[in-house]
């Protein structure tokens, strides 16, 4: 749908008031964050005498100051490690689960991932408690798949619901003509189903790395005792105290996580919407 | 023949659904359930599990550090999706009146939060509200109202409607971008014949749009609700319960309970009531909002 041409354009006085209240709630959201930038770049006078716009006398110093004061390297390395691993595999998981409920006639798929999404909406904190202890009489604490393994299981209910929607999409005739053709049925998968569901990977991708690379709790909880495998965002939470009123590094630790999230996500974005939407839109 | 066919694919699709299934009940299903039992029992988390039937539910109720926990968790689920979703879809109509570039600029922009993790949009914002060098009173000083400045995270004044703004600036651009799909999806012959009709904007909105967009608007009061009554990251970066436990949020203080004081059992209790409370939420929101969709 074009908006240039539309049926409300011609509503002079409501497009101003859009205009005007749109522009003002763009800055308030935009402001907090160029001022993070801003400040990641002023030494700490010069943050003193000009607190709010950018200055020439740019200090780029404050940039690996937060990377090792911060122990910023390890725990974005810890990040990344995790929060790849984990998306692979949900979508590996997900991908043929999706299928086996979309396209696979086993009795019951609408119960079972009925039965997965409500139990997606249970807070984290009621399987965390047991899943520590578990976890430590396993002797898995010390272990990154303590935290990669429980992020993989808790985007599955999500993940499956869009592939299975997906796959609902994919006529039968194309998966049956793979069968008669006498591919088996894992070759029909690969050849015939997953060329046609890139986009459903796309946005559970963006989804789970979201979800995934944000998380505090569980791993806060897990890496209590181990600084080794402390993730970004339970790194930043002792930043804070760390760097004392040193604004500069402060906000360019802030920075170097914040900002290249925000250049990727803003190209991902549709993949991101067009997932949340498929919850909307039912049948 | 047919019929063992399709045995066939299905247990073929068992299979493929296996490891699904498998990492599921470990890492959720089983621990969910563990919980519940421990919720009626005590445990220090090393010495053996003891039942003591429904003491710590009678604790948790007891406790006014959690009854406070509770009514701050309900508010922020409340309020929070309250205004993001009256924000959100306000925003998501004004963006039909702009034209397609802007819009594309304004939709982004006000999204931006949404993708940021929780705990860095709260760092972000103790910059905002710190008392001396922050954004907003340094704004104050600067246009000379001094009598706003406050110390904003430590004043029981303020604090509260802190902790609201910033869960609302998180969660307004994905009601705005999650309606404005929905706005989307209405045949644009709608408006116009609306419009032949002599219907105003505002009228077209609520008789037209509103209904017809509603199950997006009740997807999107979900997603708000919870991330208010499950809010964690936010409080814990800004105020860390304070002052003294005035802040206090559920989630947070069977944190304290359970993995600082070692009281696991009556931790488990406050999460089993935690759930409660969020399914609740849910089904008030499916009763409150009716979630019909439309095909075109």
């Amino acid at each position: 749908m074009s908006s240039d041409s539309n049926v409300f354009s011609s509503s002079r006085y409501i497009r101003i008031v859009a205009y005007i209240v749109l522009s003002i709630s763009a800055l308030v959201v935009l402001y907090p964050i160029l001022f993070l930038v801003f400040t990641s770049l002023k030494d700490t006078n010069g943050f003193y005498t000009n607190p709010f716009l950018p200055t020439l006398d740019v200090h780029f110093e404050n940039y690996p100051q937060a990377i090792q004061t911060g122990k910023l390297g390890l725990y974005f390395m810890n990040s990344v490690v995790v929060a790849v691993a984990s998306v692979i595999l949900t979508v590996i998981i997900s991908v043929l689960g999706g299928y086996a409920l979309g396209k696979m006639k086993i009795p019951g798929s609408e119960l079972i991932i009925l039965v997965f999404m409500t139990f997606n909406f249970i807070p984290g904190i009621a399987i965390y408690i047991p899943l520590y202890k578990m976890m430590a009489n396993m002797r898995m604490l010390e272990n990154i798949f303590s935290i990669i393994l429980p992020y993989v299981a808790w985007q599955l209910p999500f993940s499956m619901y869009i592939f299975k929607k997906f796959f609902e999409t994919i006529p039968s005739d194309l998966v049956e003509s793979g069968r008669i053709d006498g591919c088996s049925e894992m070759q029909t998968f690969m050849k015939i189903v997953l060329p046609l569901v890139k986009p459903a990977i796309a946005t559970v991708i963006v989804f789970t790395f979201i979800n995934n690379w944000g998380e505090l709790m569980w791993a806060q909880i897990v890496t209590s005792s181990s600084v080794a495998l402390k993730t970004l965002p339970v790194g930043l939470l002792n930043f804070k105290t760390e760097m004392g009123v040193q604004w500069g590094p402060y906000a360019a630790g802030l920075c170097l996580v914040t900002i290249p999230l925000l250049v990727v996500f803003a190209y991902f974005q549709k993949y991101f919407i067009a997932g949340l939407t498929q919850g909307a839109v039912k049948g | 023949m047919a019929v063992s066919v399709n045995r066939r694919y299905a247990m073929i699709g068992l299979v493929f659904l296996l490891p699904a299934i498998v990492v599921y009940l470990i890492f959720a299903v089983v621990p969910f359930f563990d919980n519940l039992i421990l919720s009626f029992q005590e445990w220090n988390g090393f010495s053996a599990r003891s039942f003591v039937g429904i003491r710590n539910y009678i604790d948790a109720f007891e406790d006014d550090i959690f009854r406070t926990a509770i009514k701050n968790s309900v508010f922020l689920g409340i309020f929070s999706s309250l205004i993001s979703v009256i924000i959100g879809v306000l925003f998501a109509w004004l963006l039909l009146f702009v034209s397609r570039a802007s819009g594309g600029l304004y939709r982004t922009i006000l999204f931006s939060p949404s993708m940021i993790p929780a705990v860095i949009t709260a760092l972000i914002f103790s910059f905002v509200f710190e008392p001396e060098f922050g954004i907003l009173n340094s704004v104050f000083r600067a246009v000379g109202l001094e009598s706003m400045v406050h110390a904003w995270l430590t004043d029981q004044g303020t604090v509260m409607g802190c902790l609201l703004f910033v869960s609302a600036w998180k969660q307004v651009g994905l009601t705005m971008v999650l309606c404005f799909a929905g706005m989307q999806g209405i045949p644009f012959s709608l408006f116009e014949a609306a419009k032949l009709e002599g219907a105003g904007d505002w009228y077209i909105f609520r008789r037209i749009i509103a209904p017809l967009t509603s199950s997006f608007i009740q997807l999107s009061a979900i997603f708000a609700l919870m991330s208010g009554l499950k809010i964690y990251d936010t409080v814990l970066a800004l105020t860390n319960g304070g002052p003294g436990n005035y802040t206090m949020v559920m989630p947070m203080w069977i944190m304290k309970n359970t993995f600082s004081f070692n009281e696991y059992g009556f931790g488990a209790a406050m999460s089993v009531i935690f759930v409660v409370i969020v399914l609740i939420g849910e089904i008030a929101v499916k009763k409150l909002i009716k979630g019909d969709a439309y095909e075109f």
